[in-house]
């Protein structure tokens, strides 16, 4: 009887915690979609309590949908098709992520078993204590009074029996997903009672000038918060305010200096002003400093360091690296669109006649460029390593037709003199490894690539995959 | 309790669990968890819209050839990063003709993005009007993400956080070497 309760309560619950099924356009119905929908943008905030972009346009989204007959499940299906599962706010009830809704449920019912459990014993006790005689059969323990002998196995099978019912119930219930209201925290608490900052990074990215004013109210309860000082700036940037920018970051600095992300911003108002070396500085410090990976890889994926590297070239290299850069990405074009076609990739591509006409031309100018500037400056390493790599392609575009082995000696001519200028600088090495891979001296190629060991090439060449030049030099090393 | 009648009974509670801990761990999870992209792998969702100067986009036109579609806004810091980058790809595949960039403004007035292009270089259709529309479709959630569709109309990757020339490039071939 104890276990048909039990049943009876779990579905019950579980039958509560469903949706109900609702239709048409009032604001409780569109609130309660949004509700269960996850602000993308935002960290702990639904789709109903936020004013970023994202949850602006999905509730627009609802209200469309709603307005075309939609059902809720429509409605979120259309959200899992586009973001995945993500999107809702309830865990999901499959996978490891089940177990948030099962475990607790398993937990309890476990315990509610193990206590009646004990009261069993306790009121057996106390019966057997009035006198009821218990029968001693081996392998048979004393029953409650007035019960048969119970055999030893039963102890373990009910135990079984009771994490049974109890994972079933717990399955239930997360199939049935129950409801934890939008916006809580695992605790319970709102998002947003330890972070005044959220709502201010809501509306960063779309109205600075609002957050602007959001910012300013959470600076004036505490004025050295690095992170409002670092976003104000951000949107004080944005907004224009160069010098109210520059300011709040120069604050940051002076107050908490190892706040990484405002090193990023610096940098890229650095460079915008044209303050490369600057730029470099803040690039250096945040380096220096334990970033977090996403931060990281935002500003890499901004460019920010290869525009650095680029600004801090000399104007007349600079002019030539545009050229040359522009060159490569239209030889590498070309070759993907000939492995398109089938062609096939490696050294021995063959390009379509006329695919890289003008990428070809670009690359001959590029390289009279670099030597005019090497005329005028011939230790000039950037010039020398640029020239050297430029060298190279023409090699290989022009393999197809007719290789010239001279062509790489003039490359790692040029090369050379760029490594006995900057021992230490790995650009000049990975440039020349690659090239002496190339040419068939893959020990040469060896020897840089141990001189640059886990040391990262500058930015301009961060195309080039060390990794790929290292595994290609152990193969032919390898192959004798 | 006899202390063989607990362990054993703590025996079977606990191979109970653990089986049950094994099933949910080796259940399909969900297909699409963080760090995945549903669009992706699926046909691109189509595009019929006018773009910032008035002319006629439809995603059908760029059968044929691959298409980076763009999510930008020239308020994001990352989207102007990666303008240049944009204009690399497209000027390496201008006289092949086999690649193209379609932008899609978040929240953007056509005048300000002309202006955007006029200065930072540029020529390929941009839309704003209906922009949101795209931005749910295809699953945009931080600006810029790019969605590289091949030649039959397939999203084959997303570019989240900005693109370089060469990267795109490098999918590309990937991509057309997995086709072929």
């Amino acid at each position: 009887m104890w276990a048909a309760l039990a049943l009876s309560v779990v579905v019950l619950v579980a039958l509560g915690a469903r949706r109900a099924p609702a239709s048409g356009t009032s604001a409780a119905r569109l609130d309660g979609i949004a509700a269960e929908l996850r602000c993308l943008q935002c960290t702990g905030e639904s789709v109903a309590g936020s004013q970023a972009p994202i949850a602006v346009k999905m509730r627009d989204e609802i209200l469309r949908q709603a307005r075309a007959g939609a059902t809720d499940d429509e409605i979120y299906s259309y959200f899992v098709d586009r973001y995945g599962p993500r999107v809702l706010l309830n865990p999901p009830s499959t996978g490891v992520a089940g177990l948030i809704w099962v475990l607790p449920v398993v937990v309890v019912c476990t315990a509610a078993a193990g206590v009646a459990t004990v009261l069993a014993r306790w009121r057996a006790a106390g019966r057997a204590e009035a006198g009821a005689d218990g029968a001693a059969t081996p392998g048979v323990r004393p029953g409650r009074a007035g019960d048969g002998p119970r055999p030893a196995w039963r102890t373990p099978a009910m135990g079984g029996a009771v994490v049974l019912f109890a994972v079933l119930a717990g399955v239930l219930v997360a199939n049935s997903s129950g409801q934890r209201q939008s916006g809580d925290t695992i605790t319970g608490g709102g998002p947003d009672a330890d972070d005044p900052a959220a709502e201010c990074r809501a509306q960063a990215m779309a109205r600075p000038e609002a957050a602007i004013g959001c910012y300013d109210d959470v600076l004036a309860a505490t004025p050295d918060d690095p992170e409002s000082l670092t976003y104000r700036g951000w949107a004080r940037y944005r907004t224009g305010d160069t010098a109210g920018a520059a300011a709040d970051f120069a604050r940051v600095v002076e107050v908490d200096p190892t706040f990484p992300d405002v090193y990023v911003f610096r940098a890229v108002q650095a460079k915008d002003e044209g303050r490369f070396l600057d730029a470099r500085a803040s690039l250096d410090r945040l380096d220096e400093l334990d970033a977090p990976a996403q931060l990281v890889d935002t500003m890499r994926s901004m460019g920010l360091e290869l525009q650095v590297a680029e600004g801090l070239l000399a104007p007349d290299t600079r002019a030539c690296w545009t050229r040359e850069k522009a060159a490569i990405a239209a030889v590498n074009a070309a070759l993907a669109a000939s492995v398109q076609a089938g062609a096939g990739a490696g050294p021995t591509t063959t390009l379509p006649p006329g695919s890289v006409t003008d990428a070809l031309t670009e690359l001959v100018e590029a390289d009279k460029c670099l030597a005019a500037v090497l005329v005028a400056r011939p230790d000039d390493v950037d010039a020398l390593v640029m020239r050297g790599l430029a060298i190279s392609v023409l090699y290989q575009v022009s393999l197809a037709a007719e290789p010239d082995a001279a062509v790489l000696g003039r490359a790692l001519e040029v090369l050379g003199r760029a490594v006995e200028l900057a021992p230490d600088d790995p650009d000049p090495r990975l440039i020349r490894a690659a090239v002496a891979n190339m040419s068939g001296d893959p020990r040469a190629a060896a020897a840089d690539l141990d001189v640059i060991g886990d040391r990262s090439p500058s930015p301009l060449y961060a195309s080039i995959d060390v990794d790929t030049i290292r595994r290609d030099v152990e193969a032919q090393l390898r192959e004798g | 309790m006899s202390a063989t009648r607990v362990r054993t009974t703590a025996l079977g509670v606990g191979a109970v669990l653990a089986a049950f801990v094994l099933l949910l761990w080796l259940a399909p999870d969900d297909p699409d968890r963080e760090g995945t992209v549903a669009v992706v792998g699926r046909a691109a969702p189509a595009i019929d819209a006018t773009d910032t100067e008035g002319r006629p986009v439809r995603l059908a036109d760029y059968r044929g050839q691959w298409l980076l579609v763009n999510f930008f806004a020239t308020w994001c810091v990352p989207c102007r990063a990666e303008h240049p980058e944009l204009v690399a790809f497209r000027e390496a595949h201008r006289d092949a003709g086999d690649a193209s960039v379609l932008s899609v403004a978040y929240d953007e007035e056509p005048a300000v993005i002309a202006e955007f292009f006029r200065t930072n270089g540029g020529d390929w259709p941009t839309i704003a009007e209906g922009a949101d529309r795209y931005v749910l479709e295809y699953g945009v959630v931080k600006l810029p993400e790019s969605f590289l569709i091949d030649p039959d109309g397939t999203v084959v990757h997303k570019f989240a956080g900005g693109v370089r020339a060469a990267e795109v490039d490098a999918v590309i071939e990937r991509a057309a070497r997995g086709r072929t």
